[in-house]
């Protein structure tokens, strides 16, 4: 596996290709390259990877990382062909994949396993959903008991709670900066969707000063080390893996609803190794490909006997998995997605910070 | 009786197959037709569902467009994209536009229909879009706002995919249907033919089975459609055994006749060979010779008459003028005569000897030559051979309405009218015995069945016998004057 | 003469009869042989069967016919009599006769044809104690000459070249009188009258049937 970082420092990713050659131990030239552009933490794919090359000796995976804007930004720019280096494409941000899906930039493939993935996360037999991801709510757990809060059970709770306790929340709560984060822009439009608490909710946000970042790593850190109280529509895999590592954070279900994300992936139309894409993705959804997700990263899969066991037992939730499908296109509207963005940076008071996709 | 001819038959059609091969040429064609109406049906009713789609869609967008001081703007909804998702597996391409063709919003930079009018009902065209058939569809609605109005069009775009798999779907179920269909009518024709079929062959089956010698009739009981068939065979059946019984009389008569004739000259031939006076061998054989003549004037007689029953079944025929035919004939005849004291006449219609060489149908009559030469040779030799010496025998050629009448009248003894039935008889004769074969008018009765001509005999004129043959003319003119 | 016959008795009657008459007959039983035979001698007469082994009758007639030659033949036929007939007369056959015949009747016969040649050849027609010199124009009965006037010769000569066959009235005013002449069936009636009143003792036999026309015929039995 060689991996790329695009926007991060240039030494961490020589240090970490390096790694990687020495530990693979294997001219990485002589094989045929598998180039999978990806929104997804490295280190909870990487083993995903490792466990396919494995088994596909002669393919040798290259992992681009990105965050989900910039994945979007890639694909719309890249040459129509093979010279874009482009076989596999994953995100996390499922309204941005459908748009490049309604482009027609992916490639149909179907087998046994793909007619196992549920209705919700495929798409024209071109985009299929590998993963099955609650949005969460993370805590600080000593913050909690220190000042006596009780954890919000539903989103008008927590629009409750912020109202109630501004000083205590001011400053400490976190989420995605929806400008940047696709994936956050898609989560907060499936609660306007799903709720009209939404905009109570932002008004409460904005009362409470959150703040916004980039990625949910970020966040997970802050509020694990005190510095947030809260961090407001995490991905959940990521947040339990985080809750594994440090026992001072925690993590809590909406019991009103809980969006579910897939991550998703297609296989590039211009793909210059589609058969190794193929086999990628045939993996990613096979049953061993699936264990493999449950058992050795941070993701949770989508096969339903093997999710529940990598949910915690007492998460009984409604949840609400997000549809793929033209419908996530609505809020991929340029007008109404400025306009949208406006509302939320005008509460947030951030005008001006955000970049269009 | 000829033995039957093996003939190799032309390769024989199957009614069954024809049959068959109709009828499905039929259902087939009407197959290809309901297809054709399918197909057409069904893209009709999948463009109309999913045009549905797009309408529905388009008008809750239009719904959603507002002027904001002078800047028109749209909030897309999310459940009119949900709508379009219906078609599952379809893309989308949408641009909202006004009516100078602004872009307000767009997924794509669609091109609008060309020359469109904004109006508020929907215009729906195909066209191709980004690498696969597309249909699209526009819709406007006018804005009105304070300082001015504006149409705000919408224009949608939606792949085929559903489309077609509805169009298919439809037409899949319809053309299995009707396929069904033709298979069971298909069943049916063939139950239908066979059953209708089934009395042929029962017949085929005992005519098969059937015994050289049985000449019962067949015992199917027909349907309508082959009833006349089943009679005409049993007719055959009939006329073949009629024929096979006068073969067997005849063989019989002539058997007994030439026999009989044989043995007179063998006994008289036996007494010569033991006569041993000379002036009495000279007497038995010149007896010898005269009974030499007879049978071979008999066995000519039973030829001939076998001959013109072996034409009149063989059916030659052909249009003759009974003069040509007569006047050959005396020629013959009266050549051989010349030196005897005989008198010969010859009268004809002059309505017959018009034109010559013009055949006029009327004059024709429809027979064979060869038969009626013989009759006439018959008829005039009975009058030369019964005749006195100095016998007068006139011929002639009349017609009688529809009829060409030939007479011969001679001076002769005559025939009294109890005997004229029993003088056509085969072998009955006047003359004594050894001298009259009994066959003279036997074959002009037979030459007169055969061309279905009447016979008659009566007292002549002169004092003799009158014999006439009446011939149907070949047309139905009578005395064409012109 | 040559005779063509298969069946040997019948061939056997035939020879005799004519050796007893005092001509020189040659006989062949088989077609083929016969149609050699032909091209290497002459014959002054034919008889000719039908059916015989190797070529056919008509067959051997029509090769002998296709090689101009003009030697008369007389058919003897078992078949069905008209058929041959016309078959064999237009094959170039000059008589027929029907089996079983009469040998008086076939003498007879043969004699026509034989004097028909040698007459025209001579110039000059006999029949018994009748003769015509078709050059001199003269007709003679028991040694007498007898004295006919123009149109009479013309009616004898036209009767004696159609033997056997019936003259109409009119065919005879047509062919005795010239164009400018007037016809009258009349007159014809009254030459025919005195043809036969001068013939008379001969054995040239005109016949009259009413409605036909006129026959002539010889009585040479």
């Amino acid at each position: 596996m060689q991996k790329t970082k695009s926007g991060s420092s240039t030494l961490w990713l020589l240090s970490l290709l390096m790694l990687i050659c020495v530990l693979t131990n294997r001219p990485a030239s002589a094989q045929t390259k598998l180039h999978i552009h990806s929104a997804t933490d490295t280190t909870a794919i990487q083993n995903l990877i490792a466990r396919f090359e494995e088994l596909n000796r002669d393919i040798d995976v290259i992992y681009h990382e990105y965050n989900t804007n910039h994945l979007f930004d890639t694909l719309m720019r890249a040459p129509r062909s093979p010279d874009a280096k482009i076989d596999l494409v994953i995100s996390s941000a499922m309204d941005l994949q459908v748009k490049l899906v309604n482009e027609g930039l992916a490639s149909p493939y179907q087998s046994d396993a793909t007619s196992s993935v549920p209705g919700w996360a495929s798409w024209r037999d071109e985009l299929y959903g590998f993963t099955y991801e609650p949005l969460v709510l993370a805590y600080n757990r000593q913050a909690f008991e220190n000042n006596a809060l009780k954890l919000p059970s539903s989103h008008s709770d927590l629009a409750d709670l912020l109202g109630s306790n501004t000083e205590t929340f001011s400053g400490k709560v976190g989420t995605y900066d929806i400008n940047r984060a696709g994936s956050g822009y898609l989560f907060i439009t499936q609660d306007a969707i799903q709720s009209d608490q939404v905009f109570r909710l932002m008004e409460a946000l904005s009362r409470s000063q959150t703040r916004t970042y980039c990625c949910s790593s970020d966040i997970l850190d802050l509020v694990t080390e005190g510095k947030l109280i809260l961090g407001y529509n995490l991905i959940g895999s990521y947040a339990l893996e985080k809750q594994k590592q440090d026992e001072r954070l925690g993590v809590s279900l909406f019991q009103d609803y809980t969006i579910v994300l897939a991550r998703t992936a297609f296989i590039y139309k211009f793909a210059p190794n589609q058969a190794a894409a193929e086999r990628f993705l045939e993996f990613l959804l096979s049953r061993q490909g699936q264990s493999e997700i449950a058992s050795n990263s941070a993701l949770i899969p989508i096969a339903p006997e093997l999710r529940q066991s990598s949910l915690p037992e007492n998460w009984t939730s409604a949840y609400l998995p997000i549809k793929l499908g033209i419908g996530l296109l609505a809020y991929q509207d340029g007008m109404k997605r400025k306009h949208f963005l406006d509302i939320w940076n005008n509460a947030l008071r951030l005008q001006n910070k955000y970049t269009t996709p | 009786m000829s033995p039957p001819h093996i003939q190799k038959s032309p390769p024989q059609k199957s009614m069954r197959q024809r049959l068959l091969l109709g009828m499905a040429a039929g259902f087939l064609l009407i197959l290809a037709l309901l297809s054709i109406g399918f197909w057409s049906y069904a893209q009709q009713a999948a463009n109309a569902s999913y045009d549905r789609l797009l309408r529905g869609a388009a008008l809750s967008i239009l719904e959603r467009i507002y002027l904001s001081g002078d800047n028109v703007r749209v909030d897309i909804p999310y459940s009119s994209l949900e709508t379009l998702g219906l078609a599952k597996d379809d893309r989308i391409f949408y641009r909202i536009f006004t009516q100078d063709n602004v872009t307000i919003t767009a997924s794509h930079a669609l091109v609008p229909a060309i020359n469109y009018q904004p109006k508020e009902t929907p215009v729906y065209w195909e066209d191709w879009f980004s690498g696969e058939p597309v249909r699209f569809m526009q819709q406007a609605r006018l804005l009105t706002g304070n300082r001015k109005s504006v149409w705000v069009i919408v224009q949608l775009g939606q792949t085929r995919i559903a489309r077609n798999d509805m169009m298919q779907d439809f037409f899949w179920r319809g053309f299995i249907v009707a396929l069904f269909i033709t298979c069971v009518g298909l069943f049916f024709v063939w139950i239908g033919i066979n059953r209708a079929l089934h009395p042929l062959i029962d017949i085929e089956r005992d005519l098969r089975k059937r015994d050289i010698s049985d000449f019962t009739p067949l015992k199917a009981t027909p349907p309508r459609e082959v009833a006349s068939l089943i009679s005409s065979i049993n007719g055959f059946i009939f006329r073949l055994k009629n024929n096979l019984d006068n073969s067997q009389i005849f063989i019989a008569d002539v058997t007994h006749q030439i026999r009989t004739a044989l043995s007179a000259l063998q006994g008289q031939l036996e007494l010569a060979g033991e006569e041993l006076d000379p002036q009495n061998l000279q007497d038995r054989l010149e007896r010898a010779k005269k009974q030499s003549k007879h049978t071979i004037h008999l066995t000519n007689q039973l030829l001939s008459h076998a001959m013109v029953i072996h034409r009149a079944d063989h059916q030659v025929v052909s249009d003759l003028h009974l003069i040509s035919v007569l006047k050959g004939s005396l020629e013959h005849i009266i050549r051989d005569q010349v030196k005897s004291d005989i008198e010969f006449s010859l009268s004809i219609d002059p309505k017959l000897e018009r034109d010559k060489g013009v055949d006029h149908e009327a004059d024709l009559i429809t027979g064979d030559e060869i038969s009626i030469r013989e009759a006439i040779r018959n008829i005039i030799d009975n009058a030369i051979k019964h005749g006195p010496k100095d016998n007068q025998i006139d011929i002639s050629l009349f017609t009688s309405n529809d009829q060409i009448v030939l007479k011969v009248d001679d001076a002769g003894p005559g025939i009294p009218c109890a005997k004229r039935d029993k003088a056509i008889e085969r072998f009955y004769t006047t003359m004594p015995e050894g001298e009259g074969t009994g066959l003279g008018l036997s074959i002009v009765h037979q030459v007169a069945l055969s061309h279905t001509a009447k016979l008659s005999l009566s007292s002549s004129p002169n004092g003799g016998l009158g014999v006439s043959l009446s011939f149907t003319r070949k047309s139905g003119e009578q005395d064409a004057e012109n | 003469m040559l005779l063509v016959e298969d069946n040997q008795a019948l061939a056997e009657t035939v020879i005799e009869r004519f050796k007893k008459e005092g001509h020189v007959i040659d006989h062949e039983s088989d077609g083929d042989e016969a149609n050699d035979l032909l091209r290497h001698k002459h014959f002054d007469l034919i008889l000719l069967d039908i059916n015989l082994p190797g070529k056919n009758g008509f067959e051997v007639l029509r090769s002998l016919r296709a090689r101009k030659l003009d030697t008369p033949v007389l058919v003897l036929s078992a078949r069905s009599e008209i058929d041959d007939r016309v078959v064999g007369l237009d094959a170039g056959a000059d008589d027929y006769l029907t089996k079983p015949f009469d040998f008086r009747e076939l003498i007879a016969r043969c004699r026509v044809l034989a004097r028909r040649k040698s007459g025209h050849a001579r110039n000059l027609y006999e029949v018994g104690n009748f003769s015509f010199d078709w050059g001199a124009k003269q007709a003679n009965v028991n040694g007498m000459d007898i004295q006919l006037r123009n149109k009479e010769v013309q009616l004898l000569e036209m009767f004696l070249t159609n033997l056997g066959r019936v003259l109409t009235k009119e065919e005879i005013a047509d062919k005795i009188y010239s164009f400018e002449e007037a016809p009258s069936l009349n007159a014809v009636e009254q030459i025919i009258a005195r043809l036969r009143r001068k013939m008379d003792g001969s054995p040239f036999l005109l016949k009259t049937v009413r409605g036909l026309g006129y026959i002539a015929q010889m009585d040479d039995v």
